[in-house]
């Protein structure tokens, strides 16, 4: 399985959207796409944990602006940059099917940014432990 | 470990093993085992039960981090003859406690002690010539009211009580003794040339007992250092001290200076320019600390210290006795920088620490557990509301911690003032000192004299509180787990309070 098709299978598992969902995997934006926000969501994570790194900004609310940050980030790259390809191409989708799609990539930008804390909130940091989110130290 | 037992005679002996209980907390190390026998007929005094309730929770707090290597904090260990004893193996009745319970002295007059009224004529004309009318219907129960001449008579039931056997048992050769006294007194005045003199015959009990005659024995005779205020219905007239201290240095320079009896005596005193009420004993003699107390207790850190070598006692004399004064600059409030270079180091790093830990329990433990940061839940046992309720916490640290912001509140408030803290003490209707209270948002201008350091090139650098929990959880994340959560949490607190003042301030 490349790339493409992994993240295609993420961005579709939330809703596939017939030509549009087809051109997306045609010009392999769910690759370009994906990676961006896979690699924005580590650098905000990493950003909040280990530069940052600050008592007085260590608590899950400041975890959660900075999701939210990440979140927003996601949904302008999910709205613009097929925006963009698409017009060079001369393809034409209603605004709505943009919007959605930058939903969706911020959904899945929230699902890697919450990965990348469970990854990384248990090393040496001010924000050590944040957030928890389940249970007991999780 | 070999023990220093040290002997706090009256008033003045249990205000400078509270100073030294003090300094042992902020991690001032002896490396003996501290044994302090408090020797006072005065039980209800207030001064020295202050000191026994802050040696019982200091006892409570070592026992529980004794042996965790980080902790820096109530490290020297202080044990109770009862202690010692029982270490040894043995079953002697002895006081399980930190004071010595002179008998037959509770609701007694002096002439009652004597038994004067079965003497006959003769001797009572005797005794009437050394003592007087006032002397004779004294009541023992709250001290000998500044005569020594009533207390060389009480006190040498001390020397021949089980106490005093039980503790020449557990004498070993390495061990060493410390004797604290008042010159201007009568409890201490009498006391200490007493005391000295049955160790050095090194017979207690019909038994010999080399050891003791030829301990190593050190001691520091407080000269005046206060005036009580004039009551025409007090027996305490600070008038007299100076002439009592003047009567009692010609005794010891024949008996204890002029036999070469002691291997090493300090000397302290200050121009008395404070007055105390005139309390005769009880309860109500409770007396500022003094910086005289706290100097006190550094002569028995510095004796502690001294190597074997200098204190050889042959055949109960002293080889090199040696004679010590203390100074400091002359300024009416000391800060560490108005002390001397020895002074300053042995003590500054220990108390600046201390007294920033105790500040954060005091006014920032609760808020660093509602925001759940590292040191409190991340890297072992979690130090949450239930550990705070715990009674290390809450009855033996939060304890000793108030006594030890009152008393640097209380030597800052006393003359000479001893203020290496920028702090505010707080009193009660009494005039009591309660507790302190800070007027600055920047905890790093409190050390007087002592400017913070700045990192003028970093506008993002940590300061204040977050610099302190930023460091605490720096110790935490070092430190890992502990064998107990009271032990994590003293190291965390040692450790981080050690890199936050290094950082900042020294």
């Amino acid at each position: 399985m490349d790339l493409n098709e992994f993240f295609s299978m993420i961005f579709e598992w939330l809703g596939y959207a017939g030509t549009f969902s087809d051109d997306l995997f045609q010009e392999e934006l769910y690759t370009s796409i994906g990676l961006i926000i896979a690699i924005v969501s580590l650098t905000l994570v990493v950003a909040f944990y280990f530069i940052i790194n600050r008592p007085s900004f260590s608590r899950w609310q400041h975890w959660l602006i900075m999701l939210l940050i990440n979140f927003v980030i996601a949904f302008l790259v999910g709205l613009f940059i097929p925006q963009n390809i698409f017009y060079g191409l001369g393809i034409d989708y209603e605004i709505m099917q943009y919007v959605l799609f930058g939903l969706k990539t911020g959904i899945i930008a929230t699902g890697f940014f919450i990965i990348w804390t469970y990854c990384l909130k248990w090393w040496k940091s001010h924000a050590k432990g944040t957030p928890k989110l389940f249970f007991g130290k999780f | 470990m070999a023990k220093l037992y040290i002997f706090g005679i009256g008033g003045t002996g249990a205000r400078v093993i509270k100073s030294l209980t003090m300094l042992l907390a902020s991690g001032v190390k002896t490396n003996f085992d501290i044994v302090p026998i408090l020797i006072d007929p005065d039980s209800a005094g207030g001064d020295l039960n202050r000191t026994i309730k802050l040696l019982r929770d200091y006892q409570n707090i070592h026992k529980t981090v004794d042996g965790y290597e980080q902790n820096n904090f109530f490290k020297n260990k202080i044990s109770t003859l009862s202690d010692i004893v029982t270490e040894h193996g043995g079953g002697a009745k002895v006081f399980d406690g930190f004071r010595f319970e002179l008998d037959g002295i509770q609701n007694d007059r002096f002439k009652d002690f004597i038994d004067f009224n079965s003497l006959d004529a003769n001797n009572k004309n005797l005794v009437k010539l050394l003592f007087s009318e006032k002397n004779l219907d004294a009541d023992l129960g709250v001290g000998f009211k500044g005569n020594p001449n009533i207390g060389s008579i009480v006190l040498n039931q001390f020397t021949k009580s089980e106490v005093f056997q039980s503790f020449a048992d557990s004498y070993e050769a390495d061990d060493r003794i410390f004797i604290v006294s008042s010159i201007f007194g009568g409890t201490g005045a009498a006391g200490f040339p007493l005391l000295l003199k049955n160790l050095r015959k090194g017979k207690v009990g019909g038994k010999n007992y080399e050891h003791l005659k030829n301990s190593r024995i050190g001691a520091i005779s407080v000269l005046p250092y206060f005036k009580v205020k004039q009551n025409v219905n007090s027996q305490i007239d600070s008038h007299g001290f100076i002439t009592k201290t003047k009567a009692a240095l010609h005794y010891y320079a024949r008996n204890i200076s002029g036999n070469n009896s002691i291997n090493s005596l300090y000397y302290i005193g200050d121009s008395a320019e404070n007055t105390y009420e005139n309390i005769e004993g009880g309860t109500n003699q409770k007396n500022d600390a003094h910086f005289i107390e706290l100097a006190s207790a550094l002569s028995i850190v510095d004796f502690a210290h001294t190597e074997d070598i200098y204190l050889e006692t042959k055949n109960g004399i002293a080889s090199n006795p040696t004679y010590k004064e203390f100074g400091t600059k002359d300024v009416k409030q000391l800060s560490f920088n108005d002390l001397f270079d020895g002074t300053k180091n042995s003590i500054i790093n220990n108390l600046t620490e201390y007294f920033y830990f105790n500040l954060f329990l005091k006014d920032k433990m609760t808020w660093a557990i509602d925001k759940n940061y590292p040191f409190v839940s991340e890297d072992g046992a979690k130090f949450d509301a239930n550990f705070i309720q715990q009674s290390f916490y809450k009855n033996f640290l939060s304890d000793f911690n108030k006594e030890f912001r009152i008393w640097l509140a209380e030597v800052f408030r006393n003359q000479i003032s001893f203020a290496p803290f920028a702090i505010n003490p707080i009193a009660n209707e009494h005039n009591e000192i309660t507790d302190f209270e800070i007027n600055t948002s920047n905890i790093f201008t409190l050390t007087r004299g002592i400017p913070e350091r700045k990192n003028k090139f970093n506008p993002f650098a940590k300061n204040n509180y977050e610099l302190f929990v930023s460091e605490l959880n720096d110790a935490s994340h070092k430190l890992g787990d502990a064998p107990n959560p009271q032990k994590r949490f003293m190291g965390v607190f040692s450790q981080g309070t050690k890199a936050l003042v290094n950082k900042k301030l020294l």
